[in-house]
């Protein structure tokens, strides 16, 4: 299992465009992914979930990844999210 | 069943080449006319108007809400639509509408469940990142993706 | 922190009914309020208020276009009646302005 924290830096929070964005990515991996923010937790795979989590600027994420290419979905995800609006 | 099942895929179009709201609603009856959801398109576009006359539906951030609860209406489903340069609107902000979610609610049918996972997507357009997603989907298939629960 | 209860419901009890109700509920939560609203739409009476929900009330929002069922329960408590189109508009001034009148 691979954990790992993140703050939303970009103005606009995790918006749409780069909600979506990561929510197809996460789609194409096996792991189990989940994203947890307020002590609620969001499922990574699904659309709706990760665009009613409001994201804003300064909140912390965290992703969890349980699964046989936890390493890779992992890698795959911080960078979306770095290149986006952490 | 899922909410993505009360929404139909055949009448999304999210380029709509349309000045106004009485195109809008004219292009998207069509298709739920086409596709079989509705059976007479004028009776339908009438049952909208009313509703109209009793309300605002543009509920702001460029999205519409129109409905036709009408005896003409064979299948409870939604329509989606999208004008990226945006059209005339009564709303509560002012602003234009770009996105129009047409719901054809069938009058007689004592089915809720369809009207009640229409109550889950009308639910879901409270929320203004999933709005802004719709205002950037790129297929039909997107805009399913965005509500489905399961 | 209030504990607000409400109904909504629009004259066709499809869609604003459930919008409004979603914008009412997020902007009390985001306001830091326990909330509840009961929905009288197309489909019938969803989130009923109970009896607890009314005693527990600090105030009852009622953001409705038509004549809602079930008036009498609110008998005694603070009611505030307003457009639904307030509800979807500007939730959270709403209930900010709520605040405002209940403290003083």
């Amino acid at each position: 299992m691979k954990q790992v924290d993140m703050i939303i830096k970009s103005a606009e929070g995790l918006h749409a465009r780069p909600a979506m964005k990561f929510v197809n990515q996460a789609s194409k991996f096996k792991a189990k992914i989940d994203v947890i923010k307020d002590n609620k937790t969001y499922s990574a795979k699904s659309m709706i979930s990760v665009l009613s989590m409001g994201a804003v600027q300064g909140e912390k994420i965290t992703i969890i990844i349980d699964g046989e290419d936890e390493s890779e979905a992992m890698n795959s995800l911080q960078l979306l999210l770095m290149e986006e609006c952490v | 069943m899922d909410v993505t099942d009360v929404i139909n895929l055949n009448a999304i179009d999210l380029y709509l080449q349309v000045d106004d709201k009485k195109g809008a609603i004219e292009v998207l009856s069509e298709l739920l006319f086409k596709d079989g959801s509705i059976r007479c398109k004028e009776e339908f576009i009438n049952d909208v108007y009313l509703r109209e006359a009793q309300g605002m539906t543009g509920i702001g951030d460029f999205i519409a809400i129109p409905h036709g609860k009408s005896d003409s209406v064979v299948k409870t489903c939604i329509a989606v639509g999208r004008v990226d340069k945006g059209i005339a609107w009564e709303t509560i902000d002012d602003k234009p509408v770009k996105l129009i979610i047409l719901f054809a609610v069938d009058n007689k049918s004592k089915n809720n469940l369809h009207v009640k996972l229409m109550a889950k997507v009308a639910g879901a357009l409270a929320n203004k990142t999933i709005c802004e997603a719709l205002l950037e989907a790129e297929e039909a298939k997107d805009v399913l993706s965005i509500f489905k629960q399961n | 922190m209030m504990n607000i209860i409400g109904i909504t419901a629009c004259t066709a009890g499809i869609a604003h009914t459930y919008i409004a109700k979603e914008k009412l509920v997020n902007a009390a939560k985001e306001l830091g309020h326990n909330v509840k609203i009961e929905t009288q739409g197309t489909i019938g009476t969803e989130d009923e208020l109970t009896k607890e929900d009314i005693e527990k009330a600090d105030i009852v929002i009622i953001a409705a276009d038509i004549n809602i069922g079930g008036k009498e329960r609110f008998k005694g408590k603070k009611v505030i009646d307003v457009p639904m189109q307030t509800a979807i508009k500007s939730p959270k001034t709403l209930i900010q302005k709520i605040e405002e009148k209940l403290r003083s």
